[in-house]
């Protein structure tokens, strides 16, 4: 194991009488994308918050670059490395596509208690600013406020977010969500590039996607993990079928 | 010396069966309407009044304390209809800024009608003098009612909530707003309902409370913030939990006053610190509240 | 017109109308001026935790009692020749501005770092509950203190000095006032171009944002938050040499309320704001407060316009900004 960036390990998590995580286990390793997908209800939102520091695990451990952070808050953890991007855009709605950015190379940075210097004269910044959103094709806004974003020029964003904090992990959920047909394409050779920068575990509905990129697929039910493996394995697998047919009709 | 102390427990009582009527309207309104509302302080000076003024023109005390209930009520649901409905969309500084101009205009409104001087009500015949309690303690009998009236009251709440059909929304409409109003709920009606309630209470505590001490503009405010207080230590959003904080508030703050500076005196040679102590202890209690259990003593929901 | 440009006209305003004042012998203009100066800054403090940190606190009056009082102890102990400790070490009282407002503003930091940890362990109504009541345990506390005065408070029978400067008078008074209040500004606005201003401005909006960017919410929160009781405490410290006068009514919960309506009526989060609200509050209470006693019911009725109409405060009205940030 001793090539995994990211381990989780039998995470349970419980709110009342809803088991939301069972017994999940799994790997990220170097130079791949793990995708993982379950139908809706599945708890792959509570698997993201305990991996991310939102949710705290009853029980489990969670180890980045094999170290345990399950003690670790939100901040703590993404300056050790882990990158996340969410499912609903939670870009800053007042502040421009150039600020947001720089928000998240100020985080990485940790500058974010700086009370002295301008946020805004950082010339280095400046110019990977205009990398991070030329990679995701944002360079001819970064002047607009966000708020005046389309919607899927607003994930394009979040995304950039995630880059700006060149994490050793990413974790991002549901990426092409809202993306049409041409954005998700993009967005597929974007990741497929990325995963040799850092791993990524992508959390998403779109099949398509999913079988085009992912190096190893996951599948969560109703908490628990039923089955990990390469693609054609997944698409083998009677239990995943089931599970899916039964429910909704992706595959 | 125990007839004292059991004197000062059962005025610590009192005074957390007072702050309970006023915590209980405040954490309905923010359980129910997810509303802070700062003019609660208002409401309980205007029920005051209404009841000094009623009882002055009519002499008769019952139908004062009627009437503060009554006129605070009524004040409740006018303020809710013209400014309370708009803010609960907005976010909480709104709310705080709409309520502290009530404040504003309650206050100086009261002056312009009642002047600066504040007015009293008296205690009925019936009801003033002492009574004897077991172990030889004489205790005022208004005093003593006004804890079983307190007390009766909080019964017949818990009742009303947990037993009746509008009891059952006010408790869904705590845990989700937008489903009970799907449900068919008449959301504006129960809204008000629950204004008016509240205020209601707090106009009848204002009353009681105008009783013992005087009745005077700005008097609801410094009971507002320690029903705050009663909240942050009981725990938002249940009728248990004011009642729980309330109690002991009430307790702290009244044991507080007698015990401290006679310990001071003990410990120190003088009362200072012990009077100083005694101004603070209520929130020093919150402050460990807060330590160790941030969402108070029972706490949870929100 | 501009942002920038109704930040100066401001600013500068309340400079000249002083100076004006002064030059035709309005003495009692020129107080007026000083005392909208010193809200002013009161409300340039709570504006940094309420409108850049998001932080609704109505409990400010603590810090700026804190100021007070610390200016009044050490005035009733250099007035009186007691030292304040006198074991390994004597301390005497003292009167020099120099040493009095730095006093100030480390221990209002103090407080604020205090009772900012505390609060912040909550947030929404419950944090807005606790201020309120911390804000009025501070009350109570100088009520009770009888060593200094209780609740008459504390008297300063002459003005504190500073060098070269004679403050008795009231246009030098002022212009240490004015310059005290420019220094925040400058604090504030050197604050909000940083990275720290960067990162506290996003939090209003979504502290998981900030969090997911490796940055404590929290901790940009709790600076944001003693920096504001500083700078509020040091205001404080002014309006005690001001009146010549302190007393616990400076931590009243009336008082948080009127630093909260400086900053709403100029203008949330606008640097600006606060002066422009404190100016507009004092011109109302000298001229509607001249007409009729009952001049707060017509401030209460307008700020309840404002906040249901008109939430960017009198700056949101004249300012035409289409900019994605603030100065």
């Amino acid at each position: 194991m001793s090539d995994a960036v990211l381990n989780i390990n039998h995470i349970s998590k419980s709110f009342g009488a809803v088991h939301a995580s069972q017994d999940v286990s799994l790997s990220v390793q170097k130079g791949e994308i793990h995708a993982l997908i379950g139908p809706n209800g599945a708890g792959k939102s509570t698997i993201i918050g305990q991996i991310a520091g939102s949710i705290h695990p009853d029980e489990g451990t969670i180890e980045l670059d094999g170290r345990d952070i399950t003690s670790f808050n939100v901040a703590q953890r993404v300056r050790l490395g882990l990158g996340r991007s969410f499912q609903v855009s939670a870009v800053i709605p007042l502040y421009t596509v150039e600020d947001n950015i720089l928000l998240a190379l100020l985080g990485r940075e940790q500058q974010g208690l700086n009370l002295f210097s301008n946020a805004h004269k950082k010339n280095a910044l400046v110019d990977e600013i205009n990398q991070h959103a030329t990679r995701v094709r944002l360079e001819n806004r970064l002047k607009l406020p966000a708020s005046d974003l389309s919607h899927g020029e607003r994930r394009r964003l979040e995304l950039a977010m995630a880059l700006a904090l060149k994490p050793k992990v990413f974790l991002l959920d549901e990426p092409m969500a809202g993306l049409g047909n041409e954005g998700a394409n993009e967005l597929t050779s974007l990741l497929s590039e990325l995963k040799h920068e850092a791993p990524i575990l992508l959390i998403e509905h779109d099949m398509d996607a999913v079988f085009a990129l992912a190096d190893r697929i996951s599948v969560l039910v109703y908490g628990k993990l039923i089955a990990t493996g390469s693609v054609e394995d997944i698409r083998n697998n009677k239990d995943v079928r089931h599970a899916y047919l039964g429910e909704e009709d992706e595959l | 010396m125990t007839s004292l102390l059991i004197e000062q427990i059962l005025n610590g009582l009192q005074l957390g069966v007072m702050l309970f009527l006023m915590a209980a309207g405040l954490t309905l309104v923010f359980g129910v309407m997810g509303l802070i509302n700062l003019a609660h302080g208002s409401l309980f000076m205007v029920g005051a009044f209404a009841a000094a003024f009623v009882a002055d023109q009519t002499g008769s005390y019952l139908l004062a304390l009627i009437a503060s209930a009554c006129a605070a009520a009524l004040a409740g649901v006018l303020v809710e209809l013209l400014v309370i409905r708009r803010l609960y969309q907005r976010d909480h500084l709104d709310q705080v800024l709409a309520t502290f101009a009530l404040i504003l205009i309650f206050s100086e409104g009261t002056r312009m009608v009642f002047g600066s001087f504040p007015l009293y009500l008296n205690i009925p015949e019936m009801l003033s003098g002492p009574i004897s309690l077991p172990f030889g303690i004489e205790y005022s009998l208004f005093r003593l009612v006004l804890i079983a009236v307190g007390l009766t009251i909080a019964l017949g709440l818990y009742l009303l909530i947990t037993r009746t059909r509008i009891g059952i929304q006010i408790q869904a409409g705590e845990s989700d707003r937008e489903m009970i109003s799907a449900l068919g709920v008449n959301i504006s009606f129960l809204y008000t309902l629950v204004f008016a309630v509240g205020a209601g209470l707090a106009g009848f505590a204002g009353a009681l409370v105008g009783t013992l001490q005087s009745v005077e503009v700005g008097m609801g405010e410094p009971v507002l913030i320690t029903a705050f207080v009663v909240i942050v230590v009981g725990g938002i959003g249940s009728i248990q939990g004011a009642l729980v904080g309330a109690i002991l508030i009430g307790l702290v703050q009244t044991l507080g006053t007698y015990l401290l500076p006679i310990w001071s005196i003990a410990l120190f040679g003088s009362q200072d610190i012990g009077s100083i102590l005694s101004s603070m202890i209520i929130y020093i209690l919150m402050a460990l509240v807060l330590l160790v259990r941030p969402k108070g003593l029972m706490g949870g929901a929100t | 017109m501009s942002e920038r440009q109704l930040t100066f006209f401001v600013w500068a305003a309340l400079l000249v109308f002083a100076i004006f004042a002064n030059s035709i012998g309005e003495a009692y203009w020129v107080t007026l001026a000083t005392r909208a100066a010193i809200f002013a800054l009161a409300g340039v403090g709570l504006n940094l935790a309420l409108g850049n940190g998001g932080m609704i606190s109505f409990g400010h009056a603590a810090y700026f009692g804190i100021g007070g009082y610390v200016v009044g102890i050490l005035a009733t102990h250099a007035q009186n020749y007691m030292p304040i400790y006198d074991g390994w070490f004597i301390i005497e009282g003292t009167q020099l501005m120099l040493i009095t407002w730095p006093l100030a503003v480390i221990i209002g930091g103090i407080a604020a770092l205090v009772v900012g940890s505390l609060c912040l362990r909550t947030d929404g109504a419950y944090f807005i509950m606790i201020t309120l009541a911390f804000g009025q345990m501070f009350y109570y506390f100088a009520i009770s203190w009888g060593a200094y005065g209780g609740e008459d408070g504390m008297s300063i029978y002459v003005r504190g000095g500073f060098p070269g400067v004679n403050t008795l008078a009231p246009l030098p008074f002022f212009l240490l006032s004015f310059i005290l209040l420019t220094v925040g500004l400058l604090v504030v606005r050197m604050l909000n171009k940083s990275p720290f201003g960067l990162a506290l401005n996003a939090v209003r909006f979504s502290p998981a944002r900030v969090e997911t960017v490796g940055i404590s919410s929290k901790q940009l929160k709790l600076i944001a938050f003693v920096i504001s009781g500083m700078i509020t405490a040091l205001a404080g410290a002014l309006f005690a040499d001001l009146n010549r006068y302190v007393s616990p009514a400076m931590f009243s919960w009336t008082i948080s309320g009127e630093i909260m309506i400086f900053v709403i009526l100029g203008g949330v989060a606008r640097l600006i704001g606060p002066v422009l609200g404190a100016i507009v509050f004092v011109a109302l209470e000298e001229t509607l407060g001249g007409l009729s006693e009952f001049w707060h019911i017509y401030l209460g009725l307008l700020l309840l316009i404002i906040v249901l109409f008109a939430k960017g405060g009198i700056a949101g009205v004249l300012i035409k900004n289409k900019g994605a940030r603030n100065v």
